[in-house]
């Protein structure tokens, strides 16, 4: 009986404890699962772009292909130079080869994460360097699919990035994230991408309107890795599902550590580039 | 001098044929007057044939340039031209560039006048714009720093403006007769000038400071003792520049101011004038931007200058199309000039521009009286190969 009752004590003693260590491992289990999907599309972002850290200056050429509805193609080539600024969005210098109008034609850039770009533009017939506005996030891209902000420096500020799931694609695992612009003047209202789980590389992006009607698709492949860490799309294909024309981004030549400093990258040097 | 640098940089030129590339342009340009000529030498429409040579090449901190043009016009043998605008070797060392030979440079951010722009002198024949360029003569040396980048130039050798001839449209009647040309300096035109410009970007802003002492590029003009045709003197000045550009946003807004002196003999010579504008875009209305401009412009000369108090207003519109297609179209506000440009590629080796211009309104004893009757559309195709 002593022995039951001491049992009983025991159990009487226990059972607190049990219900304290329940509530502790129920709060814990909460307090991990109280990472919000914004929280967690944050973290797979901000891991995104810790991988693409560290690469310095690059350069590549990039051609471009055009294709409205019909089918019917043409051409863009252009080469690029960035170099990688930390704390601010990066700069670029672009060269335009083809087609023959515009040949010689060259672009600087320099992003920033919160506040606008500068972009200046020279144009060598007339040897005239003009600072442009960079209010045109949304406009075509010489007339191709790619929008301005598409095809600028993809900084983790310039969106608020939601976890919105696991899904595979194209036969690799992802997160799916919804990222919705945080800066003026976008014309999208959100963007779906889907992350590769083991690199960390787009392999998907969807454009929704200001309508949030789906516009266009962007899908990246043909990745290659280089200096044994950063991984580059070699293809890049959008697809407009509104007007039916498409765009194919095809990248050559990626070369990096080429030593470029930030004079490489001023207005005399965007006059001398060739 | 000149012939020296250019012997120098022709051999420069042909030293390096492998790494060379050579690209050209080819434009023949129609141009029609609605209009009966106001003058009986006058043509009536006028075709002309232009090509344009450009070359380029980089070896090491070196760079080496060259661009050409040859013009052929069935009506005006004053627009037939054959000339350099730029053979040019340029070495970069760190924050310094060395350039010499023949070269163009340009000054400045207004769209309908350039105030401030004045190493090159204008090829007035090609566009009344006064966009075109001849090819000047120069050294220059250039060093970047983190309070801007400063510019040095001497400039050894002078080009005289070309005018319309007697046969030509939008000409001065009487015509400018360049054969008689005239100089203040006993130098004529191997008088040697400088210039010297800073200039700086400090986050929205763009400016830029300018001094330029030597031969103006603009001539006054004095009548021949018959009367038969203007003389161009060229007379020896002083001018100070500024210019300056805010970007923000869709709006740029901009301003040149120049201070110009020179001896008192020439009091057209001696002004102040200003010019600033704005221009707003409204980006991507269905994939095309529009964009408004509007300049005004003063001139000390006063009733004495055509730019005094004028403002002009202008539209922009680019398609952002697969072709670029793009049109400007521009009016003073009392409606006296107004101008259209535009252009369009047509496949991938093909460019189609158009160009015009129409003279309202024009008082016959004021300016532009002579080119009243000069209204003008002009077509040119390029090709580019």
């Amino acid at each position: 009986m002593q022995v039951t009752n001491q049992k009983a004590g025991q159990k009487k003693f226990l059972k607190p404890i049990v219900v304290f260590s329940c509530i502790v491992s129920v709060l814990t289990a909460s307090f991990v699962q109280a990472q919000t999907p914004e929280e967690k599309g944050l973290r797979i972002a901000n891991e995104s772009d810790l991988r693409d850290t560290g690469w310095g200056d690059s350069q590549a050429k990039m051609k471009m292909v055009l294709r409205n509805k019909a089918g019917k193609e043409s051409a863009r080539e252009i080469r690029i130079k960035n170099l990688e600024v930390q704390n601010d969005g990066d700069k670029s210098i672009s060269i335009f080869d083809r087609p023959a109008d515009v040949r010689g034609t060259t672009f600087l850039s320099h992003t920033h994460v919160t506040e606008a770009d500068d972009q200046w533009l020279y144009l060598p017939a007339v040897k005239r360097i003009k600072r442009i506005s960079s209010a045109n996030k949304s406009g075509p891209f010489m007339g191709s699919e790619f929008s301005y902000e598409d095809l600028s420096s993809q900084e983790v500020g310039k969106y608020i990035h939601k976890f919105v799931g696991e899904e595979t694609v194209a036969g690799r695992a992802t997160f799916k994230l919804e990222q919705t612009p945080t800066y003026a003047k976008s014309g999208y209202v959100r963007r779906l991408t889907w992350i590769d789980k083991e690199h960390y590389y787009p392999i998907k992006t969807e454009f929704y309107d200001r309508k949030n009607a789906l516009l266009k698709t962007l899908e990246f492949s043909d990745y290659q890795q280089y200096l044994d860490k950063f991984w580059r799309a070699g293809k890049m294909q959008m697809q407009n599902h509104q007007n039916g024309k498409s765009t194919d981004l095809v990248w050559e030549g990626y070369e990096f550590k080429l030593g470029l400093k930030d004079s490489d990258f001023s207005q005399t040097a965007l006059k001398r580039v060739r | 001098m000149t012939r020296l640098i250019a012997i120098l940089a022709c051999s420069l030129l042909f030293a390096f044929p492998v790494l060379a590339e050579w690209n050209h342009e080819l434009e023949l340009e129609l141009r029609y007057f609605p209009n009966a000529p106001q003058f009986e030498e006058q043509g009536r429409n006028a075709a002309a044939i232009i090509y344009r040579p450009i070359w380029s090449t980089v070896t090491g901190n070196s760079l080496f340039d060259f661009r050409g043009i040859v013009r052929y016009d069935e009506n005006d043998e004053e627009r037939n031209l054959i000339d350099i605008t730029e053979l040019s070797w340029s070495y970069a060392y760190q924050d310094w560039e060395l350039k010499l030979g023949i070269g163009k440079v340009f000054w400045g951010v207004a769209e309908t006048q350039h105030l401030v722009d004045i190493i090159n002198q204008t090829d007035l024949v090609d566009d009344l714009d006064t966009e075109t360029k001849l090819g000047q003569p120069l050294i220059s040396l250039s060093r970047s720093t983190n309070v801007g980048v400063f510019d040095f130039f001497v400039l050894p050798f002078f080009r005289e403006r070309t005018f319309a001839g007697p046969n030509g449209r939008l000409r001065t009647q009487p015509f400018v007769d360049t054969d008689l040309a005239e100089f203040e300096s006993d130098d004529e035109e191997n008088h040697i000038d400088y210039a010297v410009r800073w200039s700086h970007n400090i986050s929205i802003f763009d400016v830029g400071l300018s001094y330029f002492n030597g031969t103006g590029r603009d001539p006054v003009f004095t009548l021949t003792e018959d009367n038969a045709a203007l003389v161009p003197n060229y007379v020896q000045i002083e001018q100070f520049g500024i210019d300056a550009q805010a970007t923000s946003g869709a709006w740029l807004w901009k301003l040149e101011a120049i201070d110009r002196s020179a001896a008192e003999v020439f009091p057209t010579e001696n002004f102040q004038a200003v010019i600033a504008g704005l221009e707003y875009t409204f980006f991507d209305l269905a994939g095309a931007d529009i964009g408004i401009v509007v300049e005004h412009s003063f001139d000390s000369r006063g009733e004495q200058s055509f730019s005094d108090d004028l403002t002009f207003v202008g539209a922009r519109l680019a398609l952002n199309d697969e072709q670029s297609t793009d049109l400007l179209i521009g009016c003073s506000v009392d409606g006296t000039l107004c101008s259209v440009e535009g252009s369009r590629r047509i496949g991938e080796s093909f460019k189609l521009s158009l160009r015009g211009n129409t003279f309202s309104n024009i008082e016959e004893d004021g300016f532009l009286a002579s080119q009243r009757e000069d209204d003008f559309l002009q077509l040119s195709l390029a090709y580019f190969f």
